[in-house]
């Protein structure tokens, strides 16, 4: 019979992507583009979210969507009615997007001399967890129906998120949410995380978000 | 499936140490899943066949082992297991009652090793 030689390897199937993923902020540093990835369960708001931050900074702030949700092409044609330029990625049913396929939709999307590119990433909060997309930085919103313990059940992606948004607050006594709690469990999870309640459907609460978000983008492209 | 995505990443990873090893042939590969990961080493064997096919590891054998879930508590400094000590979905410091903690191992996918057939 043959002989099995062991070899070690001790290497984490990550390593690669965290590669990419650093060499994609590199280059995204360089062309002054500022790409924010942001992850929910499917209906959370991801959409409707987009297109109240799209009406408040289009002005100021040259913004593409890059579309990557499952079933999103409806949503490309939402984000297109404001007027910014979108895509609709296509990830033959993967369940998240990593780095290599970020940079290949930025590429084909022709973003160097866009601002903000947003990534509406793959409805679910576990595998875009554990990609990074080699976005600036991360996003995810938690909305009210899903319950103020969600943060429990999904530890790493509150962990990895570097703002989190309560969604749907205008429905929050409907659904017995504790907005403290989930706080308190965000900031358990992830002390650095920035936390905005706001409703996608009202308004409420979107100047903190829109203020957060402007003020990173001109950090990193200035 | 979120487990084809890894398994993809393994035979990259698994290619790149093969080649600065100067092995052709990958006959056996050891992978450590965290607990704590949304990796399900049930549905990593399902798409295993798929995945290596035509790769440097076609025909072989998938070893998983798993790495328990441990935390640190923040408070009094002791390790202990994740799974074992949740208490109405979040893990409670079985020492001290405390509910911060951090992660120390179960967050891990990593190739450990692989066996190479020499001729
Ligand atoms: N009540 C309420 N509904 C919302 C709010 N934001 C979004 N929705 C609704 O939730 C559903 C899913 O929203 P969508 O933006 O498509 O979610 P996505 O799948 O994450 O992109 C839609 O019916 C929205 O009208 C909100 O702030 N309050
Ligand atoms: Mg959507
Ligand atoms: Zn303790």
């Amino acid at each position: 019979m043959d002989k099995i030689r062991v070899i070690d390897i001790k290497r984490s199937i990550f390593d690669n992507n965290d590669k990419d993923a650093e060499k994609l902020r590199e280059q995204l540093k360089q062309e002054k583009t500022f790409l924010l990835n942001l992850m929910s369960s499917p209906g959370s708001g991801k959409t409707t979210t987009l297109m109240r931050t799209i009406e408040m900074l289009k002005e100021e702030i040259k913004i593409g969507v890059m579309e990557a949700d499952i079933d999103s092409s409806v949503d490309a044609e939402k984000i297109a009615t404001t007027g910014v330029k979108s895509i609709q990625l296509h990830t033959g049913g993967m369940c998240h997007l990593d780095a290599d396929m970020t940079r290949q939709g930025l590429t084909e999307f022709g973003t160097q001399d866009m601002d903000l590119v947003v990534l509406e990433n793959v409805g679910n909060l576990v595998c875009p967890a554990e990609f990074d997309t080699g976005a600036v930085k991360n996003a995810m919103i938690l909305s009210v129906p899903e319950g103020d313990d969600k943060p429990l059940k999904y530890p790493l992606m509150f962990s990895i998120c570097d703002a989190v948004l309560i969604n749907k607050i205008d429905v929050m006594s409907v659904f017995d949410f504790d907005l403290e709690a989930a706080k308190e469990r965000i900031k358990a999870l992830n002390p650095k995380a920035e936390i905005f309640p706001v409703s996608a459907r009202t308004g409420e609460g979107f100047e903190a978000w829109a203020d957060w978000l402007r003020k990173n983008v001109t950090a990193w492209n200035e | 499936m979120h487990e084809m995505g890894v398994v993809l990443n393994i035979v990259r990873t698994a290619q790149e140490a093969a080649k600065a090893n100067h092995v052709a042939k990958i006959g056996r590969l050891t992978l450590q899943v965290g607990e704590l990961t949304g990796v399900i080493p049930k549905y990593v064997h399902a798409c295993w066949p798929a995945a290596i096919e035509h790769t440097i590891l076609e025909g072989a054998n998938l070893v998983i082992e798993e790495i328990e879930g441990i935390a640190t508590c923040k408070d009094c400094g002791c390790d202990y297991s994740v799974l074992e000590n949740m208490n109405a979905d979040q893990p409670v410091c079985p020492t001290c009652g405390s509910k911060q903690w951090k992660v120390k191992t179960g967050r891990e996918v990593m190739i450990k090793d692989i066996g190479v057939i020499d001729d």
